[in-house]
């Protein structure tokens, strides 16, 4: 799970770029980025076609809301994949492997859970690849990294937002808490928005 | 007697430390590699249907978690009493050769790579693969693709890529789609051509370690590792056959179902782990190897074009069997050309895509073995149930397991060669947790780690008084 504080801890974390607002104003803040990112990443208005995003949901679905980023993807995959030229992945953490995958594409959205003081807040922030990797490896990296990794691999770090949910309980069991669960379709309308206007921005 | 203690070991699997104890005169004269993780699981699946084992048991490890389901549902195959669909077991194969790569280019790419590519005395931060990324950005990028590959090849078949449900008591839980079928087959080519070219440049470079070569873990064993019926290399199935030191069949190939007749497990006070032997020769004499190099040093061949080609040149590196360990990481190049074209092969077989792959049944039988070689050697799981078909009682010997006596000896040997008493050095240390390394060893098969991974080492006097300390984390 993402923990606001842990992830800017020592990094070139964009304080500007992070939002933890109300659904309308949050919506608007990532349409905002969305319409930066694609004229940054592409250079040319994108097209419905042209566009490629990558969706990473993450987190252990056997820890109530720490599943709400796979939980998220799942239902994303329903609905955007035949719309959009989007493609949707699951997975318990981030790990070195998805840095081919990241590299593929011009967006990549992650979703996953955060810690914090209001369940259910619904959180969008802009990630930059972050210089420090881990040495240790393997079971935990945070997305800066990953980004950091595809960035020294295959010379480029697509334009990347994290979009996290405040979690109300992380113990076992497979159900989200309530407070996620209504916060759930806020999420995917957010989400799916910032989608539409990354690849059809024409039709904002 | 002065005691060096390495706490946790770094780059592998799991948690452990190693110790290693000092004369007066600074010589070694003992070293253990302990298992500080509890596993449990035999003991808190008592009680469930024994039709949850592949979904529980595949829970023990994220590496491992295809090999411990696949051993689990072939225990439950035989509780059942089944045959499963010839198809249902290709499919099995394929899954577990996907998992066996991706673990390989974990091994091979991530962990280890950088001791030989960075040096054995470089810095311990800076030897990962995150500098390997920098140094050497297509060993790099050649890693990541062949674990994507695996993983890929258990996602897109068993629809998850960790913990997948697919595995299940009688076969597969779905049937493999064209689709499916042709998007592996056609990464097939670009996996090929990663390790073709990876096996010359390990080759190179292996020149560099010939001192290392000589002194990890090379020593006189017995080998174990599953064979088909003739003789070539199987992963999935097959009965298990024994070599000695000079490549002589102690045992020409005895059912898995049986291992309690060959394989005894000692204790001992000081490691959770514990010390499996062959039995005839009992306790330790009765140590063995097994993984890569065992298999290697079992079959008469691979089965497949390219891993027979390489193997034959593997062959030229000792007169009978191979036996130094640090060849473990040339094994799992081996290897790994093996799952890839025999992935190859059974994609192309003209049944893969029958739709019959599973077989139904209640229990038919109380007591059930399944046995199948994972990434690290041979695994086996042994369940009873109840009336009820609830595990009553189950047994467990995982891969890493059966190194153990194999390696306590190379630390060991490792240690009296690189450590001297006086001081801690970098590169002894290096190559002390290296020599574990070439085992790949997952001790998280034994238990679920929470620590962060780090490195405590204390050199300590007969008195007890703490000499010299270094702590990495």
């Amino acid at each position: 799970m993402a923990n606001s504080e842990d992830f800017c801890r020592g990094r070139a974390c964009p304080t500007q770029g992070e939002a933890s607002l109300a659904p309308t104003e949050n919506l608007e803040y990532c349409s905002h980025l969305a319409q930066g990112a694609s004229g940054e990443t592409t250079g040319r208005a994108a097209s419905c076609s042209g566009t490629q995003v990558l969706v990473i949901g993450y987190g252990n679905p056997l820890r109530r809301d720490d599943g709400l980023g796979q939980r998220a993807a799942y239902q994303l995959s329903d609905v955007l994949t035949t719309e959009y030229p989007v493609e949707v992945m699951f997975t318990h953490q981030l790990t070195y492997d998805l840095a081919e995958s990241v590299s593929r594409v011009q967006h990549v959205i992650l979703i996953d859970a955060a810690v914090g003081d209001t369940p259910g807040a619904i959180t969008c922030r802009e990630v930059l690849p972050q210089g420090d990797q881990p040495h240790t490896l393997l079971h935990h990296m945070e997305a800066g990294a990953l980004l950091a990794s595809t960035l020294v691999l295959y010379g480029t770090a697509p334009h990347t937002t994290l979009w996290t949910v405040v979690g109300e309980s992380f113990e076992f069991g497979e159900a989200l808490s309530p407070a996620v669960e209504q916060a759930l379709p806020e999420l995917m309308a957010q989400i799916a928005a910032y989608i539409q206007a990354l690849c059809c921005p024409q039709a904002e | 007697m002065t005691t060096i203690t390495i706490d946790p070991v770094t780059r592998i699997e799991g948690h452990s430390k190693i110790t290693i104890m000092l004369g007066d005169d600074g010589s070694v004269q003992d070293a253990r590699f302990h298992v500080t993780q509890y596993r449990g699981f035999e003991k808190f699946i008592e009680g469930r249907p024994f039709y949850e084992m592949p979904g529980i048991m595949g829970r023990i490890c994220g590496i491992c978690t295809i090999s411990h389901s696949m051993a689990s549902a072939k225990a439950c195959d035989e509780i059942m009493a089944v045959r499963i669909p010839p198809t249902g077991k290709k499919l099995r194969q394929i899954v577990n050769l996907g998992s066996i790569l991706q673990s390989h280019a974990l091994s091979f790419f991530y962990l280890s790579s950088p001791d030989f590519l960075l040096g054995m005395e470089s810095a311990q931060e800076k030897r990962n693969i995150f500098t390997l990324a920098q140094t050497h950005p297509e060993i790099a990028r050649d890693g990541v693709r062949m674990r994507q590959f695996g993983q890929q090849v258990i996602e897109w078949i068993a629809g998850k890529r960790l913990h997948p449900d697919w595995i299940v008591p009688g076969g597969a839980a779905e049937p493999l789609t064209a689709e499916v079928r042709d998007r592996i087959l056609q990464a097939v080519p670009e996996a090929l051509t990663i390790l073709t070219r990876t096996l010359p440049w390990y080759k190179r470079i292996m020149d560099e370690y010939a001192q290392e070569i000589r002194t990890f873990g090379n020593f006189p064993s017995m080998f174990m590792g599953m064979v088909d019926r003739r003789g070539n290399l199987d992963l999935y199935d097959g009965s298990l056959r024994l070599v000695d030191e000079r490549g002589k069949r102690v045992e020409e190939g005895f059912d898995p179902l049986a291992y309690a007749d060959y394989i005894g497990e000692a204790v001992e006070p000081w490691s959770y782990t514990k010390f499996p032997y062959y039995k005839p020769m009992g306790y330790p004499e009765g140590m063995y190897r097994v993984g890569p190099l065992a298999r290697l040093n079992v079959v008469d061949a691979c089965g497949t074009p390219r891993a027979d080609q390489e193997l034959t040149e593997f062959r030229q590196l000792d007169r009978n069997v191979v036996l130094s360990s640090f060849h473990f990481h040339y094994a799992r190049l081996i290897e790994m050309l093996y799952c890839v074209e025999k992935i190859e092969q059974l994609l192309n077989d003209p049944d893969i895509l029958d739709p019959q792959v599973r077989a139904h049944a209640s229990p038919n039988s109380r007591e059930g073995v399944g046995v199948t070689e994972a990434p690290r050697g041979t695994l086996i799981h042994h369940y009873k149930i109840d009336r009820q078909g609830r595990i009553a009682w189950a047994n467990m010997i995982v891969s890493t397991t059966h190194n153990n006596l194999a390696m306590n000896r190379a630390v060991k040997q490792v240690a009296t060669r690189y450590v001297n008493g006086t001081n801690l050095t970098e590169g002894m240390l290096n190559r002390v947790e290296a020599v574990i390394r070439t085992f790949d060893p997952c001790l998280s098969c034994s238990t679920h780690a929470q620590n962060d991974l780090a490195l405590h080492v204390q050199l300590i006097d007969p008195a007890g008084k703490v000499l010299d300390e270094a702590v990495r984390g």
